[in-house]
């Protein structure tokens, strides 16, 4: 203990006895330190950096949102440059304008890649996207929508249904990969889950155990996991690896395991997320499902970009929010 | 030679995995006791390590986190976790006259002497406002000087030389003297 001269002498047997506690568990510390590096691996990997920009939705009835949605997003490819819209996009949460050119984008991405392996690292990715949208919806206190659920959903069952497409054993490394990067992401919306009660956030993690079970069976049994895959999909048909998109209408099967939502309910006060009329604003990736068949390139790139390359400069010490520093 | 807290960090914002290795090992062993100091749970202060990292981790993928003082933000981050913690389950009522146990084993007797000493000191700790707390926790018993303690908590050198006068003086209150009271009814 140091620069204690100002304590009263008679507190250190009270200050003394904070200073004896037994050894700590090696183990602990070693399983700690482990998660921390698999969870920064995932995320230098995986995820693109939040919301340095944001587009709030503002208060429009249904048309006009969709109207004005499709109005900015031309305008801003058209007169602001394409580029720079795609890249706001890429930072967009559900409910935001440019969200759907974000899915936009990753339908017209998959669509390209060619090669199986790059598919499903991409898949890998898109699904962390959608498993980080949810978190980040959460941390504002938002409900999560049915129809991101619906494409997470989806997009998990096109990663394995790429990952089965694969030979082995980079197979059973790619099963692998997956079960760790949704063990991941289920043990931080566990954590987020604890914060607030939301039970649609409590579907994601039924849906998320699910699949984790399946995935680990599957590294045993490949078959049994792609009788799964088949059988979970609308038709008992498996996705397309290549071309299937994770829209909501895609995999209606979900929105019966859900409980209902305010919107669902007609709450006049919600913002409309999760509402059909919600899903109609989003511009469905679908129409990219015409080129099915298409051959895929291998020049590309199925990894979002790196967090630190396109991260803005903080804007304060300890800017950030829901249990960081205040 | 160790790399310095600037150069970690600027590590850590690239997401360099080398970095974020070297941020958890010079810093989880410090977060843990301080976290088990309040709280008193070695599986608390665990969680508290461990989610302290992964708001790191989010609050850098985010575009976010610390431009400096990286060790004194994790020790915010854990602040606020515990402040959290102790405002969902409050340590038990402060009790000073309570019997120790009896034993003829000198061991055990110092150990639940200690031990009753640590959840007295928790419980008057839970009393102080959390900066007073977080103050005290850095100053006596991590031993961090003023200026690390201001930077800790974003307030001036002054500041933070108030808000020690004022819990040291509710601890002695709370502890000392409320002590004294005890034995002289008894």
């Amino acid at each position: 203990m140091k620069a204690d001269f100002e304590m009263d002498s008679k507190l250190t047997p009270w200050f003394e006895s904070l200073h004896r506690f037994p050894g700590r568990d090696p183990d602990l510390v070693a399983a700690g330190r482990e998660q921390y590096l698999l969870a920064a691996r995932a995320m230098a990997a995986g995820q693109i950096p939040l919301r340095p920009v944001q587009v709030r939705p503002m208060a429009f009835r249904n048309g006009q949102r969709v109207t004005l949605a499709v109005l900015l997003t031309v305008l801003m490819v058209s007169f602001l440059g394409g580029g720079a819209a795609l890249a706001a996009a890429q930072f967009s949460l559900p409910g935001e304008t440019l969200y759907g050119l974000k899915q936009w984008s990753e339908t017209v991405r998959m669509v390209l890649t060619r090669d199986t392996e790059e598919a499903w690292q991409l898949s890998l990715a898109y699904t962390e996207r959608r498993a980080g949208e949810i978190e980040d919806l959460a941390q504002r206190s938002e409900s999560t929508p049915i129809a991101v659920l619906e494409a997470l959903k989806s997009e998990i069952d096109r990663t394995m249904q790429l990952v089965l497409d694969l030979q082995k054993p980079l197979q059973n490394q790619a099963l692998e990969q997956t079960r760790q990067r949704l063990e991941l992401h289920k043990r931080i919306l566990e954590q987020v889950a604890a914060e607030g009660p939301d039970d649609n956030l409590e579907a994601v993690l039924v849906l998320l155990q699910t699949r984790l079970m399946w995935l680990e069976s599957g590294i045993e049994m490949p078959e049994t996991l792609r009788q799964r895959l088949q059988t979970s999909q609308p038709g008992g048909q498996a996705p397309s690896p290549a071309n299937t998109l994770p829209t909501a209408s895609a995999t209606p099967a979900l929105s019966t395991q859900l409980p209902p939502t305010a919107t669902d309910q007609g709450d006049p006060g919600s913002t409309g997320i999760g509402s059909p009329q919600h899903t109609q604003s989003y511009p469905s990736p679908t129409v990219m499902q015409s080129t099915s068949g298409a051959p895929r390139s291998t020049q590309a790139q199925p990894t979002p970009g790196h967090p630190g390359q396109n991260a803005p400069k903080p804007t304060t010490q300890d800017g950030s929010s829901g249990g960081t520093p205040r | 030679m160790a790399a310095s807290e600037t150069q970690l960090l600027a590590g850590a914002q690239c997401f360099d995995l080398d970095a974020l290795a070297e941020i958890y090992d010079r810093y989880q062993a410090g977060l843990y006791f301080y976290a088990l100091r309040q709280l008193g749970d070695t599986a608390l202060a665990e969680e508290c390590v461990a989610e302290t990292f992964l708001r790191l981790l989010k609050a850098l993928r985010a575009g976010q986190g610390p431009q400096d003082y990286l060790q004194a933000y994790l020790y915010r981050i854990a602040h606020n976790w515990i402040c959290d913690q102790v405002r969902r389950q409050p340590p038990p009522p402060l009790e000073l006259d309570e019997q120790l146990i009896s034993t003829d084993n000198l061991d055990l007797h110092r150990a639940a002497e200690q031990r009753q000493l640590q959840e007295q000191m928790r419980a008057a700790l839970a009393r102080l406002s959390p900066d007073q707390r977080q103050v005290v926790m850095l100053r006596f018993l991590d031993g961090w000087s003023l200026v690390e303690v201001a930077a800790a908590l974003g307030k001036p050198v002054g500041a933070v030389k108030s808000l020690q006068h004022r819990a040291l003086l509710a601890l002695k209150r709370l502890l000392v003297n409320n002590a004294k009271g005890n034995v002289n009814e008894s």
